[in-house]
């Protein structure tokens, strides 16, 4: 054994890795989401504090454009800008990836490929035809990398670029630098209080439904993880909590794929359709949508929406809502789903190996990019105490707070396309039909709970959240 | 069932098996919407054995030493 990520030794056997303890702190995603996001923030301060800013390396392409030459005029005038920030994000990136233990002989070309086709995607997304087509860039970006990866192929060696989870932790913890931690505390306690109802029923509802069909309670348990908590990483959790079979979490991250991928399309184009305020859209998509990076995306599409005739709110007010009812209101529980349904495995289901569930579960199973997420959001509040608010907005916002915003797009870009890129529908598991009907009937209660609690129990919230 | 350490458990069994790396190539859609190197997947893995994802902590009776 050894504590290198090499897949395979010698021999052709697979490797084992153990990662807990201080190791974790270059070997989980996660802790890098949190050094790299962290990273970018004390740089972005410094800069700052020095009468200077990152804003030349945070370039995105132009906005809402109609006439091509607009772009060819940007890409003609900022080109050194773009290398140079595809130098800086292969260079950030690069470290952690070759400590996480891939190969960044395969990661450079992959990246390559998805920094050219994000410029791509943004430009695109950003004509006007394209635009009143409701294609915002997450949108598309999702839709090319599927129709790449399920229609066109790319060699497998270039998943090693396709991190999702690692672009949209990291983009998180930036996202934490643009959200006011007053806000969290103010919203907060609603987002969890709103996210507990969803998720608990909806993990009964999945439960029950599938014991009553007669499927294993493991299964049972990861299925309803994956639709009630966190979607795959919820599901992985649990599975491997409660001491899975094998082919149950196959299952399981087949089942939130296909429905995360048609909410990401569902709950916006519906929630437009009746022109729910930016805030609710982004509280309702946060509870109803499975996965982060998923969640992100229609978030973003619908912050995308703002201002156009009958949809109240700001631009953001969507993604902050999401954030504040998926990664504050569900992500953080999942150490103790896990360390709950552990003791119920362990006590009252038979077990062929297993352990003595232990309160730090809660701690090792806990997603610690939120700490990052937090972290930045504390640190750039206690910064805007130097300021007043005008001049917060006149010179933070612009200076520092705006570019991480952008650095914060295209994490998020990069995330999106990989999704696309990494949804191979012909190789996700057979889920079969029981399995798929104790998840669906978990989605349907999942969906409407939480478009009523969005949308009147507790709207007046996410209606003035920017207030 | 035999109280879990470091000296047998699953981690050290030559049944089990958790790189992420691993992890991702039997499990397809795991890095589409998780990771096999996140946090919350702590060190489980799995074993040949008995056909589980489990704990790099969990025990059994069948443990085999991995002398690798």
């Amino acid at each position: 054994m050894s504590n290198t990520q090499d897949s395979w030794n010698e021999s052709g056997e697979p490797q084992k890795v153990r990662s807990m303890g201080w190791k974790e702190l270059y070997l989980k995603e996660d802790w890098w989401a949190i050094w790299l996001g962290l990273g970018i923030v004390a740089v972005a301060y410094l800069f700052f504090i020095n009468g200077s800013s990152i804003k030349w390396i945070s370039i995105l392409p132009p906005g809402k454009w109609t006439d091509f030459s607009v772009v060819t005029q940007h890409f003609a005038g900022h080109i050194t800008q773009y290398i140079a920030q595809f130098v800086m994000w292969s260079v950030i990136f690069g470290i952690s990836i070759r400590a996480l233990g891939f190969k960044l002989s395969e990661f450079y070309p992959s990246f390559l490929f998805i920094y050219i086709c994000s410029i791509i995607i943004f430009v695109v997304g950003q004509n006007k035809t394209v635009v009143n087509l409701n294609l915002e860039p997450p949108l598309l970006a999702l839709l090319l990398g599927l129709i790449i990866s399920n229609l066109i192929g790319l060699p497998k060696w270039m998943d090693t670029g396709f991190r999702v989870e690692y672009y949209i932790k990291t983009g998180i913890v930036l996202l934490g630098a643009t959200l006011p931690f007053t806000l969290i505390v103010w919203a907060g306690p609603t987002a969890i209080l709103q996210a507990s109802i969803v998720s608990i029923t909806t993990f009964g509802v999945i439960y029950f439904t599938a014991t009553k069909m007669g499927i294993d309670r493991r299964l049972a348990a990861t299925l309803g993880a994956g639709g009630a908590v966190c979607g795959v990483s919820g599901a992985i959790a649990i599975a491997g909590a409660v001491g899975a079979k094998k082919e149950h979490a196959p299952i399981a991250i087949t089942l939130v794929i296909v429905w995360a991928i048609v909410m990401i399309f569902v709950l916006p184009l519906v929630s437009k359709s009746m022109q729910l305020p930016v805030g609710v859209a982004g509280a309702w998509i946060g509870t109803s949508e499975f996965a982060d990076a998923a969640g992100f995306a229609a978030a973003n599409t619908y912050d995308g929406y703002a201002g156009q005739p009958g949809i109240a709110g700001n631009a953001g007010d969507a993604v902050q809502a999401f954030t504040l009812m998926k990664v504050v209101g569900r992500d953080v529980w999942i150490g103790i789903w896990a360390f709950v349904l552990a003791i119920v495995a362990t006590t009252r289901w038979e077990v062929k190996a297993g352990t003595k569930p232990n309160p730090a579960e809660i701690w090792w199973r806990f997603p610690k990019f939120v700490i990052g997420f937090l972290l930045a959001s504390i640190i750039v509040t206690l910064i805007a105490t130097h300021y007043g608010q005008a001049d917060f907005k006149k010179t933070v916002v612009p200076e520092m707070v705006g570019p991480i915003k952008d650095l914060r797009t295209w994490a998020f870009i990069f995330c999106f396309f990989s999704i696309g890129l990494t949804t191979r529908f012909r190789e996700l598991a057979n889920a079969g039909m029981k399995p798929f009907i104790a998840f669906t009937s978990g989605v349907v209660v999942n969906v409407i709970l939480g478009f009523v609690l969005s949308t009147i129990v507790f709207a007046s919230y996410w209606s003035n959240m920017s207030h | 069932m035999l109280k879990s350490s470091e000296a047998q458990c699953c981690f050290t069994c030559v049944h089990f098996h958790n790189s992420p790396k691993y992890m991702e190539s039997v499990y397809p859609g795991l890095n589409t919407l998780s990771s096999g190197n996140a946090s919350v997947r702590k060190d489980d893995g799995i074993c040949d054995l008995h056909e589980l994802y489990l704990s790099a902590d969990a025990s059994c009776e069948q443990y085999t030493g991995d002398t690798s």
